[in-house]
């Protein structure tokens, strides 16, 4: 089966049969029919309290919001379940070896699984007929709220699919865990989402914005224009053209879901593969970057001074860095397993750059010159636009910056891959750079701050870039953090060589012992 | 059909496939035997690419199924020892299901559905829901889900566990009609009476490691090192082992009750001198007999480590 023909696809259809026997979905789309009505007839009776002329409106718009959080918990709920429950009576790997490839089967269950969701959203077009008809409202506006509203609940439904593949023994039912992981990745990206998406400051949320249809809806809200056309002034700031979120929001949902959708497939073809692939990564990191980029580009050229923005880059970068990077990252068994299979298949340093289950220390310093580079060639691009921003800058600070980021980057990065080898565990290998970089953040921060110290201050990351951010021409020089930072790198290194070589000189004797001479080692000299 | 060389599979710290090296012809019923825990599951579910080997190349009808997993996929049907069914569905509308996951064209769809419901004869049961079939109907029904898109390769892992003696009796003729029409066959059992007189090659596995395979007849060969000789006499068990113990052909005395088994290294013609030799030292011989080595033997004496 090559082609994907979603209405005739098996796991579409099995659904439709499992879900729907028996009229069932009749009596759904009646129940929610006659909720709409009731819902309508309500808002008119209370009309003076509920937004007076703008009553209609105001009614589209708690359908619609009511419909974004009902359907996206719905999908990531009924994806999860199935995963979950197909998982755990083994009929997933009847699915897995049949015709269809993994793609096929994640896209069936993030369409068939919440079929329900995408049906009661399309029944309510009609709605968009009545807004526009008897209250002016805009229908550009709203078709386009509705294919938010389908390409959130595909987008969500993804996010479900993000199963372990691992039997978790607990004795909470399969939709309860599945509800309680919708509540969860529901809060996060659309609440967070929320609060940060262009509520104040066009900003800083945006790279949210791109996911969730909240800063369309609230803008709506907070105008008094029953037409709703003011959405279409709320929008991403791409280089200092507004793109509206209307239209934006539906393509970078589909995206991230393809995104979401590649990622399961893999391990759905093999287990031991890490979640992304070292490419992957990569692309991933430049487009965050070149997103935020985008983003605060012409805010940045109205700024004073570029050197301060210039610094938090750097911070941020080592940041995005670990986050991406940190993803392609092998495990134990994927990190063995390239030793006993992979080794020496490609050249040494092509495996560590883009190999599969290779360390991904020097993926992690590519990265951050990868990153480094696209916000090098953004300044430039705005110091040609300003050209006083050039004697304004203070090299010596972004310099400094420049080199403790990549420090930074480094450092967490190899710490992240000796955990996630010797622990065996993606999860505790995130919880342990999360608790050092925590721990060396704030303890020298509060002791120095506390003992009146300032060089044990400067042995926290954020106190040091805050300083140089603020006193970019005078900061207390960060020697002690770089020497602390280098001599871990060191360390790290040293762990790390010598568990390769451990692992190496293990696997080796037990590939003597098995006879097995033509080991790959053999083939790239 | 099948080739694999090296194979290892380690969890954690423990070895669950070691060194493995097997090649399954085309057509052959292979049977893979072998107690708890020696690794025939984990050994069907790497030929399923259902799990990734350690180490090793495992080749199936040409293609790397380690690195291909999706190309093998069309030509293998593979039955668990856990019938996890769709209980939500019809019998029909859970072939259906597997029939469209095949990609089997619509227009066959329907006509391959009605065959192999017939072929496991659950065609009574057709409309009925997957919750209310027994064990042994699940299991065929599974089974027929398995043939649906008649594999080239079938991996069944302990399919006849859990049923009743007529169920795997009906089980054995469904898999002879497969094997009559070419189907290359791996089947695991830890019960022997499932393989015997079935499986035209067999491999016997133990902590992970195949002991030894080949097809029935050269195991039987290599192991039948002489002729097993089941001796009845009356009441002088004692006499005749004295006797054998003497004899530098005679090994493996076995005594049980009247009856005094043994392995002879000598040929057929030989066997008048040793019958004479018995009468001769006027032991009252009731019968002496040649015997063949059965699967279950075979295994019994690999598993007491009697052969390398």
């Amino acid at each position: 089966m090559k082609t994907l023909d979603i209405w005739d696809h098996p796991l579409v259809v099995k659904a439709g049969r499992v879900r729907y026997r028996k009229q069932g979905i009749y009596a759904q789309v009646g129940i929610a029919w006659f909720l709409i009505l009731i819902g309508l007839v309500c808002f008119h009776f209370y009309r003076a309290d509920l937004g007076g002329p703008l009553w209609l409106r105001n009614y589209f718009i708690v359908l619609v919001g009511l419909q974004l959080l009902g359907c996206s918990l719905a999908a990531c709920a009924t994806t999860y379940g199935s995963m979950d429950a197909e998982v755990k009576k083994q009929t997933l790997d009847f699915q897995r070896i049949t015709g269809l490839s993994p793609r096929q089967i994640l896209v069936g269950k993030a369409i068939g699984e919440p079929v329900i969701c995408y049906i009661l959203i399309i029944i309510t077009v009609p709605v968009i007929s009545i807004c526009w008809g008897m209250g002016g409202f805009d229908f550009s506006v709203a078709l386009l709220l509705y294919l938010n509203l389908l390409t959130s609940t595909f987008m969500m439904a993804c996010l479900g699919l993000q199963h372990p593949l691992k039997v978790i023994e607990k004795k909470q039912t399969a939709n309860q865990s599945g509800a309680v992981g919708a509540v969860v990745a529901v809060g996060f990206v659309f609440i967070a989402g929320a609060a940060l998406s262009g509520l104040g400051s066009p900003y800083g949320g945006a790279l949210f914005g791109l996911l969730t249809p909240i800063p369309a809806i609230t803008s709506i809200v907070s105008s008094n224009d029953p037409t709703g056309s003011v959405a279409w002034s709320v929008g991403f700031p791409f280089f200092g053209i507004r793109i509206p979120y209307l239209l934006l929001t539906p393509i970078m949902q589909c995206l991230f879901a393809t995104f979401l959708l590649k990622v399961m497939s893999r391990r759905l073809t093999h287990e031991l593969d890490t979640a992304v692939s070292k490419p992957m990564a990569f692309g991933m990191l430049a487009a965050v970057l070149f997103l935020l980029i985008a983003a605060t580009f012409d805010l940045l050229l109205a700024v004073p001074n570029l050197t301060p923005y210039l610094i938090g880059f750097f911070a941020g970068l080592a940041l995005f860095v670990l986050i991406c990077i940190g993803t392609a990252a092998p495990s134990r068994e994927s990190y063995q397993s390239w030793i006993w299979r992979l080794r020496g298949k490609r050249r040494k340093v092509w495996d560590l750059l883009v190999g599969e289950r290779t360390l991904s220390w020097l993926t992690n310093i590519s990265g951050w010159f990868l990153g480094a580079a696209l916000g090098i060639a953004a300044a430039t691009a705005i110091v040609v636009l300003q050209p006083q921003f050039l004697k304004s800058l203070q090299w010596p600070a972004l310099l400094i910056a420049a080199a403790l980021s990549l420090l930074l980057c480094t450092c967490y990065g190899l710490l992240h891959q000796v955990a996630a080898v010797a622990t065996g565990n993606s999860i505790a290998a995130v919880m342990v750079v999360f608790f050092v970089l925590l721990t060396i953040s704030v303890v020298p921060l509060v002791v120095g701050h506390v003992a009146e110290s300032p060089e044990l201050s400067s042995l926290s990351p954020v106190a040091t870039y805050v300083q140089l951010i603020q006193h970019p021409a005078d900061y207390y020089p960060p020697y002690y953090i770089m020497a602390v930072h280098v001599f871990a790198i060191m360390f790290l290194a040293w762990g790390m060589a010598g568990m390769s070589r451990r692992y190496c000189r293990l696997i080796d004797g037990k590939l003597a012992e098995m006879g097995a001479t033509d080991h790959p080692d053999d083939v790239i000299r | 059909m099948i080739d694999i060389r090296h194979l290892r599979k380690e969890y954690g710290t423990t070895v669950a496939l070691e060194n493995l090296h097997l090649n399954i012809p085309e057509g052959e019923v292979f049977g893979l035997i072998g107690p708890n825990g020696a690794g025939k599951t984990t050994l069907i579910r790497i030929l399923a690419t259902l799990m990734e080997p350690t180490y090793g190349e495992v080749t199936i009808a040409g293609i790397d199924a380690i690195n291909d997993p999706l190309k093998v996929h069309p030509l293998i049907g593979y039955m668990s020892d856990f019938f996890s069914l769709y209980d939500e569905l019809l019998v029909w509308e859970y072939l259906d299901h597997f029939a469209r996951c095949y990609g089997v064209p619509a227009r066959k769809r329907q006509r391959s559905l009605e065959s192999v419901l017939e072929l496991v004869s659950l065609d009574v049961r057709r409309d009925s829901p997957v919750t209310a079939l027994s064990r042994g109907m699940r299991q065929r029904l599974c089974f027929a889900k398995t043939i649906l898109h008649e594999p080239k390769l079938l991996l069944l892992d302990e399919p006849a566990s859990g049923l009743d003696p007529a169920g795997r009796v009906e089980f054995r003729e469904m898999l002879n009609q497969l094997r009559s029409m070419g189907t290359t066959v791996v089947i695991s059992s830890h019960i022997l009476t499932e393989m015997t007189g079935f499986c035209t090659s067999i491999g016997i596995m133990e902590q992970g490691r195949l002991r030894v395979s080949g097809r029935v007849d050269d195991i039987l060969d290599q192991l039948q090192s002489g002729l097993r000789l089941e001796i009845e006499v009356l009441d002088e068990t004692l006499r005749t082992t004295n006797l054998l113990e003497s004899d530098p052909q005679v090994s493996q005395i076995v005594v049980n009750g009247v009856n005094v088994s043994c392995r002879f290294a000598g040929s057929r013609d030989e066997l008048p001198e040793l019958h004479r030799r018995i009468v001769s030292e006027g032991i009252a011989l009731v019968s002496l007999a040649v015997r063949s080595d059965n699967l279950e033997e075979i295994y019994m004496q690999i598993s007491r480590h009697e052969v390398a």
